[in-house]
Order: structure tokens, then sequence, then C-alpha cells
């Protein structure tokens, strides 16, 4: 029958079928790919439509746009640009090149030509179809850029920040491309070396080569590539924070609770053990109530054991008797019982209202019994005494204590202004003073001299008048200075306490600040400097007033003392003034005058040996110093210290020792590396072998890591449109499948029947021969109708598939070739039933000597099912048959 | 009545033996047909008449013997030699066998096709067929379908006389239609085999007509060659036990 013709009928039937399958499956897959892409570009625009996007302040915009024609019509001829919308200020502007110019030169110099427009903040590219290879080192853009380059399908690669961009010929090659481009990543790694911190390698470049002269040599690395790609310019972000981290740790450190225990023996006890410290019973800080808190080992209500956990930084000493020091790492401190520290008193208090405590030993615990620990913070064995210094405390005391003080401070400088005015005043009244007693002088001179001229024992009313008036004005200047030196005296010890205050306030300060393991915060330190600087010159002032008037009094006292004998004299003289002029008009006048005169003589002589005018001026100069101490804007130091407080850390002690412990980890170069260096290597380099290499040129404290040299990002819409393809292309291989099995039942189950009752129509003589018995056998198994069957379903379906561009994953051509004969053969399985073969008209066509061709031709194909095999026949049929 | 000549027969079938998996169908059948001469085969069902005929135009293979047609050893002739050999054999089926989809015209002119003559002039043949067996020209141009069963085996007759063969095989021409159709075939097969100028062998189980009509008869049992001879001779003076049977069936 093949030979005949048929076959040739066959043939035609089956390119016929081929062309009509792969219009038909490409024209559906198309048609739900146009579909598919027009939802896609709807949403992420026209594939390749522009390259880059230019992004430029919106107040630039018309600057903007004309220096942006003005480039690309002198520089980039047929390149399109197209605004788009402006976008949180920033207008975009998007640009296509032409074709000619889509090169890794155009587009890396279209970006660099379209940085110097005004306004200009960035370019975005958007070229396509394309890959990127993200995560790549600096150092290793230009090596794998030029591998890159040579895979097929690659049009061009370009740098895009930190990213290699890889543009491809077409979107069809983005699956081929993307396994071609892992290939050539998956050849090589990164090795790196970094080095702890403190560890810094004195020439990087000289280091890198050398080490890679080291990993190409070592037995084992096998490196055939081996090249430094170490970024050796500019601080890193990771330094910085290195560099952060240390600071905070310094701070933390001098702000952490300090523990010291004494070991009481040989305890097996080593950096990093956990201690548990028994609070004392009923402790808890000044003011505190000492409830159970939630202290390592410690469950409420439960009447476990209150206390903190430490661990241990130091270990000193070997012997019985050693230190340990540590930081608390769990627990509440305020259960351990700090002691209060000496309050000075308050200006116009009760002096020392607390507890007196040395202050070395401020917010110090008393001795705690300290336990080492197991893993859960429970206590074990004892193993010694504990001291645990609150630092935050002890500065937080220190602050307010300033603060009060400041507040005492502003009391007294008033007072010492005061003072000084008073002084001044003492010293006028003083020569007032010195002047009644002139008067007291030269009255009773006078006086002696009128005596004396009448010879007589009375002195006349007038002259006596005189005296008692001069000695009464005396008398009433001397009680007035009395009572002036008497207020600056008690100034006087008011300005020792103040000054003692003041000295006290520094050397809290002082103390406060300058005895912990770490720094303060540069800020926090240069205002507590400030302050003590304040503190100590309104002390030295104070003091120099102190003095001053201290000087005053000193010196007026005696004065003041003599004044003070001549009112008596005077008074036992004469019993009271108002008596002087009754006394002066006796017979004894003369020697009341001149015992008068003497007295007043010899205090004057006293007075007079004052300096007035000198200690005038140190008043005077003392007054303005302390007008200048009055002008020290306490509230502004008190609010410094406020601020010193507020920007202490609101942490707990053993939140603080967490915190240290935390960071203690990540600059001790686990995470945050010192020096590093970087290499690219081929992929035969082991991690074991580029760590040798490492330890043996830097030493054992490295770590060494590898890493890919690169990761593949296939861009959104390339991967959009490639799973698009694979749709399309998913959706061509099912409408191809169909297709074939609609035509293998439509057109050839009639076949498939045919040749199975001519089969039947002729030879079935048993075979002698053994290769005619097998054939047989075979035959009963799979006979011609089914091997026909499944020839023609691979037949079609493979050239089908290929020409339809229909594809599934997973499956190569000869599934398909394998899936076509499958169907050929279930439809041969079922072709009696499907279309049943016209068994008497076939054998009256072979009785009447039909060939076999003609059966087909004119029997059998006719009266199958319509199909493309029916129409092809229509032309070969020689009697048409009637229509209906 | 002429009697074959040995070396005049046109169709010599010697030992053919058929065997169907545990059914020997012909056991070693011989006959001879002379030319012109009317055999009439018969038998009770599954004796092997059917098969005798299918394999003397080797619809179906036999498995042993001999089978000569013109001097041809028909069993070994390649195929296309075999095609020619079916186109000098008519052959008229039980079911008439008639192609559906084409005319009763077309139906005859088919065979004429299928021997290269031009449809035109196959048709206007085909014509002269059916006229010879009786049909109108208002049947030529229905379908099977649209005819009564005698019709259709007329159809079938002319079809097979359209070739103008030289032997005519019937393969119980009217054992599908009933009795009113019968005789009309019948008529029609009992011309033929009076005009004798084709050699037919027809299987049937009319015994009446193979009285009137047949040269020879042959009567067949499990694949054998029962009786043969003149249907009268057969009749009057069986020598086997199929024989007489078939004489009592007569005498009913």
């Amino acid at each position: 029958m093949i030979r005949e013709g048929f076959g040739r009928d066959i043939l035609v039937a089956l390119v016929v079928t081929v062309l009509l399958g792969t219009a038909l499956s490409s024209g559906v897959a198309r048609a739900v790919d146009t579909y598919l892409g027009r939802q896609v570009t709807g949403v992420l625009g026209d594939l390749g439509e522009y390259d880059l996007i230019l992004h430029v302040r919106q107040d630039a915009h018309d600057a903007a746009s004309a220096e942006i024609s003005k480039v690309l019509s002198s520089s980039y001829k047929g390149a399109r640009v197209k605004e788009g919308p402006t976008v949180i200020g920033r207008a975009n502007f998007f640009i296509s090149l032409p074709d000619k110019l889509r090169t890794r030169a155009g587009i890396e110099g279209l970006a660099r030509a379209l940085g110097d427009v005004p306004g200009a903040s960035g370019v975005t590219f958007i070229i396509e179809p394309r890959l990127s290879v993200s995560g790549i080192e600096p150092g290793a853009f230009s090596f794998l850029i030029g591998q890159v380059e040579k895979v097929p399908g690659v049009r061009f690669c370009f740098r895009d920040g930190g990213s290699i961009a890889v543009v491809l010929n077409s979107v069809a090659d983005v699956r081929r491309v993307s396994d071609a481009v892992q290939r050539v990543l998956d050849r090589y790694q990164i090795v790196e070396v970094r080095l702890p911190i403190g560890q810094e390698v004195e020439d990087s470049a000289a280091a890198g080569q050398a080490f890679a002269q080291d990993l190409k040599a070592q037995d084992g690395a096998g490196a055939t590539l081996a090249r430094d790609i170490t970024r050796r310019s500019g601080g890193s972000d990771l330094q910085d924070l290195t560099a952060t981290l240390t600071e905070m740790k310094r701070f933390l450190e001098y702000y952490a609770a300090r523990v010291t225990i004494t070991l009481a023996s040989k305890a097996p006890l080593h950096p990093g053990d956990l201690v548990f410290l028994e609070a004392p019973a009923g402790a808890g800080a000044p003011g505190e109530s000492a409830a159970p808190s939630s202290a390592a080992g410690a469950d409420k209500g439960s009447g476990e054991r209150v206390g903190v956990l430490v661990q241990v930084k130091e270990i000193s000493g070997s012997t019985s008797g050693s230190t340990a020091t540590g930081i608390v790492v769990e627990g509440d401190t305020n259960t351990l019982g700090f002691k209060p520290v000496q309050e000075l008193p308050a200006h116009g208090s009760a002096a020392g209202s607390t507890t007196i405590v040395d202050r070395a030993d401020a917010y110090r615990t008393p001795a705690l019994a300290a336990y080492v620990a197991d893993a859960t913070g429970q206590p074990q064995a004892r193993i010694g005494t504990a001291y645990v210094t609150s630092e935050s405390k002890r500065l937080a005391y220190m602050v307010d204590e300033s603060v009060r003080l400041l507040h005492e401070l502003e009391t007294f400088r008033e007072d010492a202004y005061q003072a000084s005015l008073s002084a001044l005043d003492i010293l006028g009244m003083y020569d007032n003073t010195v002047g009644r007693l002139v008067s007291v002088q030269r009255a009773l001179e006078k006086a002696e001299d009128a005596l004396g001229a009448s010879g007589g024992g009375t002195l006349g009313l007038q002259e006596a008048a005189a005296v008692e008036k001069a000695i009464s004005d005396a008398i009433g200047a001397v009680d007035s200075l009395e009572s002036a030196l008497g207020k600056i005296g008690s100034f006087e010890s008011r300005a020792k306490q103040v000054v003692s205050m003041l000295s006290s306030a520094g050397e809290l300060l002082t103390e406060g600040t300058g005895t912990g393991d770490g720094e303060l915060p540069p800020t926090v330190r240069d205002r507590v400097a400030t302050l003590q600087a304040a503190l100590d010159l309104a002390g030295v002032k104070a003091v120099e007033r102190a003095k001053v008037i201290d000087d005053l009094v000193r010196r007026a006292n005696p004065a003041a003392q003599e004044l003070a004998k001549w009112k008596t004299a005077l008074a036992g003289i004469a019993g009271r003034v108002s008596g002087i002029r009754a006394l002066l008009a006796t017979g004894h006048a003369g020697t009341v005058v001149s015992d008068m005169l003497d007295a007043t003589n010899a205090v004057l002589a006293q007075l007079q040996d004052m300096d007035v005018t000198g200690m005038q001026e140190q008043i005077r100069e003392a007054s303005k110093d302390l007008g200048a101490v009055r002008s020290i804007d306490t509230d502004a130091i008190i609010r410094e210290l406020e601020y010193i407080k507020e920007s202490l850390p609101n942490l707990k002690d053993d939140e603080v020792g967490r915190s240290i412990r935390l960071i203690d980890q990540y600059i001790s170069g686990e995470v945050i590396p010192g020096d590093s260096l970087q290499l690219l290597v081929d992929r035969g380099v082991s991690l074991e072998a580029a760590r040798n290499a490492a330890i043996k040129r830097f030493g054992p404290g490295v770590r060494v890591y590898v890493s890919p040299v690169g990761v593949i990002e296939p861009g959104v819409r390339s991967e959009v449109y490639r799973v698009l393809r694979e749709a399309r292309s998913t959706v061509a291989a099912l409408v191809s499948i169909l297709f074939v099995l609609l035509v293998l039942i439509l057109d050839h189950a009639g076949v498939v029947s045919a040749i199975r009752e001519l089969r039947r129509e002729r030879a079935q003589r048993p075979s002698r021969r053994t290769a005619g018995r097998a054939r047989e056998a075979l035959a009963r198994l799979f006979d011609a109708g089914a091997a026909y069957a499944t020839l023609t379903g691979a037949a079609i379906l493979v050239p089908v598939f290929v020409a339809s561009g229909a594809q599934v994953p997973y499956l190569k051509l000869w599934h398909v070739a394998l899936i076509g004969g499958a169907l050929g053969y279930l439809v041969s399985i079922e072709s009696g039933k499907i279309s049943p073969a016209p068994s008497d008209e076939i054998t009256a066509g072979i009785a009447m000597g039909l060939t076999y061709t003609q059966v087909m031709r004119e029997i059998v194909v006719p009266s199958s099912r319509p199909g493309i095999l029916t129409l092809l026949n229509r032309r070969k049929v020689v009697l048409k048959g009637m229509r209906r | 009545m002429k009697a074959p000549a040995a070396s005049a027969a046109i169709l010599t079938v010697e030992g053919l033996v058929k065997q169907y998996r545990k059914t020997r169908a012909l056991a070693g059948v011989n006959l001879r047909v002379a030319p012109g001469e009317t055999v009439v085969v018969t038998g009770p069902s599954g004796c092997g008449k059917s098969t005798l005929l299918r394999c003397i135009v080797r619809l179906t293979e036999p498995d042993a013997g001999r089978i000569t047609f013109e001097s041809q050893d028909v069993v070994s002739l390649p195929y296309r030699e075999l095609l020619k050999v079916r186109r000098k054999i008519g052959f008229v089926f039980q079911r008439f066998n008639l192609i559906a989809r084409l005319s009763a015209l077309d139906n005859v002119a088919l065979p004429l096709v299928g021997a290269g003559v031009a449809a035109d002039e196959a048709r206007e043949r085909a014509r002269r067929a059916l006229e010879r067996v009786g049909l109108s020209s208002g049947v030529a141009l229905r379908r099977p379908a649209e005819l009564s069963g005698g019709e259709a085996q007329r159809v079938g007759i002319a079809r097979a006389l359209a070739t103008e063969p030289v032997l005519m095989l019937w393969d119980e021409p009217t054992a599908s239609l009933d009795p009113i159709l019968v005789g009309e075939v019948l008529d029609v097969m009992e011309d033929l085999a009076k005009a004798g100028d084709t050699a037919m062998v027809i299987v049937t189980h009319e015994m009446r007509f193979a009285l009137r009509a047949a040269d020879r008869l042959v009567l067949l049992e499990h694949g054998a060659v029962a009786e043969e001879g003149r249907p009268e001779e057969v009749f009057a003076d069986p020598r086997s036990e199929i024989g007489r049977r078939y004489r009592r069936l007569l005498q009913l």
C-alpha cells in the first residue's frame, strides 16, 4: 500500500497536517502571548522601549530639558527622550538610544554626559533585555565583565552601580544566557581574609600579592587564578561602626557597676565564668524597699536567693586572696544594699542629718557572698567575697549634690556682695568714728586749755557741752561700728562654710568623673570640666573674699576692742555720758578731762594705725570680684548639670553589663573585621586550603571566608517575559498535542482499521521459519496498524513541536516523539471503535481487483471521519460519489 | 451440460486446505470448473463453502493446496498478478458488499475504474451491466441504502459482471434476501447460467436452483467433497449420508 502510492498520500497528508498544526499551535500560542504581553506591558511598559531614566530636580526641569536635548542632538543622534511623571520633587526623563548606539560605550557615555545636566540627581538604567549580576567585589568588575561578554547571546555588559548589567541580544535568550552566565560565575569565587581588630597589614598591596602567590603555590589550594582585588581607599561604614562601638564600650565601662571579688581559695574561676553575688538580707538602696527582685537565681515568692549574676572579666593572682573583676549581667543591683554618701548640711539647716560614710565608699555595697554559678545562673560553691560599686549611682549623686551646692552658692554670693558693701560701710564708719574721736580729742584739748587758763577745776558750760556732744557722737559711731563688725563676723563664718561647700562640690565632681575604668563621653566630660572651673573660680573667689573680709575683721576687731575699752573707760569715768557735763561742772574737771583725753589719745593711736585707705581699696576690689562672681550664671550651670544627668544612659547595671558583653563580641573580630584582603580565585581553591595559607602568612587569629563572585538577578521584565515565553511554549505544546490527537482520531484511526482489515485478508499462513514466527508474535503485540499509528503520531508531533516553538519544561525532543507515539498507539487500540473499517466494502474492493491504494482512496478514506486526509483524498478519488 | 475437460478447466483446485485455529475449514478440496460451466457448491454450515470461494481469489490465504486459474498458480502469484486474476473473477457476496457512498451505477463502475477504465466509459459499461441484471436507469443513481435487497444484490451481480469476468464466484447470494426477492436474484443467476458465457461457482442452499441451472453439484461436508456430479445424479443416488439428507430435504 505504501509503495503503490498511498504512502505518498499519507506523506502529503502528514506534511499538510504538520503545517496546519504548526500554524494552529503557533497561532494560539501567539494569541495567548500577545494577550499576556499586553497585560505585562500595561504594567511594566514596552519591552526595551527606553534605555535609561534621568532624574532631575523639579526646580531645574526647564534647564535640564534644554540641556538634555542639546546633549542628545549633538552626540547621540537618533536618541529619543520622553518626559515621565514627576515623583517626590524629581522629574524623570526617559531616554532611548538608537540601536547602533546601544553599546557599552554608548550607554556609559550617555550616563556621564547626562551627569552634567543641571539638577541631575541620578540615572536609572532600564535597558532591556538584560540580567543583573550583583554582589560583585569592586576589584572584580573588569575581569567578570570580560568573561561574561564572551557568552553567546550577550550583547554587551556595563557597570551599573554595584552590579554588572548584562544586555542580551534577545529576550528569548534570557534563560539560556542566564544559565551560561551562571556557569561563568561558578568558575570563580572570592576568598576573604579578615584580620582581628588591632592587627593591621603594613603593606596591604604586597600582602595581597603574596597571599595570591601562596594560593597558587600551596598544595591542595590548586589555584590557577588568584588575583588581589582588595579595595584599599577610603574608610568603610564598618570601620565607622567599629569606632562608634568602641567609644560606646568605653563609656559603658565607665558607667558599669564594678564588681571586685576577693577569692577565698584557688577557686577554679576563669574569665567568662558566671558568679552569683547574694544580696544581704533585707537590703535595698537608701530610700527603697528591699523587695525581692528578678535577679538571677531568684524566683518571685519562691524563697530562693536574691542577688545578681556577674561575668568575670579578669583574674589577677593565682593563690588564695587573688582578685577577680567582673560586670553585672543579670539582676537588680538595688537589692545589694548600697551605702549612702555623706551629705553636706544645707544653708540654714541643721548640719549633718544623715549617717556619715567615707565618700570613698559612696555607693559601694557591703561585703557580699560570691558563689560560682552554672550556665543557668544557679549558685554553686562559694568562692569568696565581693563588693559592688555603682558608678552610675555615684555619677548621679555627683550631679545632684553639685546642683544643691550651686543653689547654696546663689545664696552665698548675694551675701558676699552685701558683706563687701557692708565692709565698705564699716570702713566708712571707721573713718567717721576716728573723726568723731578726733573731735572728742580736740574738744577735750580745748577744755583742758580752757581749764588751764581758768586755773580752776570747773569747765564752762559751753565747753562742757561741746565735750559732751563730741563724746556722745563718738560713742554713737563706735556703737554703729561694733554692730557692723558683728554682722561681718557672722558672715565670716558663713563664708567659711560656703567655701567649704564649694570645695566639696569640686571634689565631688573630680571624684565623680575621674575614677572609672572607662571615660565619660567627651561632651559630658567637657561640661564637667567647665563646671569644675566655675566652681573653682567661685571657690577661689569666695576664699579670697572671705580672706579679705576676714582680714578686715581681724584688723577691725582689736580696734573695736579698744573703742569698747574707751567707751567703758569714759563711761566709767562719767558713769553716763550725760553725766559728763555735770562732772565737768565740778571742781575736778581738769582730772576728768585729762583722763578722757588720755583714753581718747590711746584709742586714736590704735585706730590711726589701720590703713583704712588700703583696706577700702581692697574691699572695693573684692566688691568688683564679687560682682564678677555674681555674674556667674549658676542657672546655666545647673542646667548643664541637669543635662549631664539627662545624658546619662537610663540603663540598669545588668543592662550595661550585657551591652558591654555584646559589644565585646562584635569588636573581637567575629563580625566586624579589622583589616581584610579579598582575592578572586578559581573554584578549585578549597576553603581549607585557603585558611591554611592565610594562617601561615598572617597568623592564627585570621578568619577566612569564601563567597560567590556574584549573584544573577534577572530583570523583572526579563523574568516575566521568560515566564511568558514558557507559557507560550507550553500553550503551543498543549495545542500541538491536542491537535495531533485530533488528527489521529479523525484521519488515521480509519487508516489503522483498514490496515488491520487488509492485513487480516492477507497472508495468515503460519510461518515455518523462526524469523517469521517471531514476526508473527511481535505482530500480535504490535501489529502493523499500531506501528503505523505510533509512527504517525510521532511523525506529526515532533515537527509541530519544533516548528511552533512548543516546549515543555524538562521534556526533550525524544520525549515528545514518545508522547506522539504513545498517542498514536492509544488511538490504534481504539481505532475499531473510533473509525471502524468498512470490512465488507474492503473485501469487495479487494475481490474486485482494486489495489490497496485504490481501496484506501475509493473506499476507506472517503468513508472515514472528515479530516485532512479526507480533504486531500478528494482529488484522488475517481468516483466522487453523490453529494447529499 | 458441458463436461469439463481436464485440460480445459478454467479453475482447478487441488487439495486445498485451510485451518482456522482449531477448525479445519477445508480438508483437501478438489474442484475443477470448465469455462462457462456452472458449479453449485453446497453443504451444511461451516463446511467450508465460503472459505473455498475466498481462497480461490485469496481473500483468505489457503494453508495448503493448489489453485490454478487459467493455468496460473494463484496461490503463489505476486500481488500485481493476483490483481489481474481478481479482475477476471467476479465475486458476488452474500451481503452485497456495496460501497455505501457510491451510487448503484458507480458501484458497478468501480471495478472498471480500478482496472484503469476511464470513469465515463466505466459508467457506460456499468449501465449496460445494470440493464443486463434487469435494473432500470432509475436505480442507477440510487445509493445502496435506497435499494431493496434484491436490487442491491443485482447491483452486486452487475458489479461482478461489469468486468466481463471469465469466472464468477457467488457466495450465497440469496442468503440475505427475503423469499420474494430471492426469486429475482435466482432468475438473474439462472439467466446467466443458461447464457454460458461465464463459468460460475455458486455457493447456495437453493437446491431447486441447482437442479435447474447447475451443470454440476458439489456437496461438501467437514471441508471435503462428499458428493460431486450432476445435480440430478447426486440427488438420485447419493453415496454419502449428507447426500441422502439433502435428497430428503429436496423431496420435502
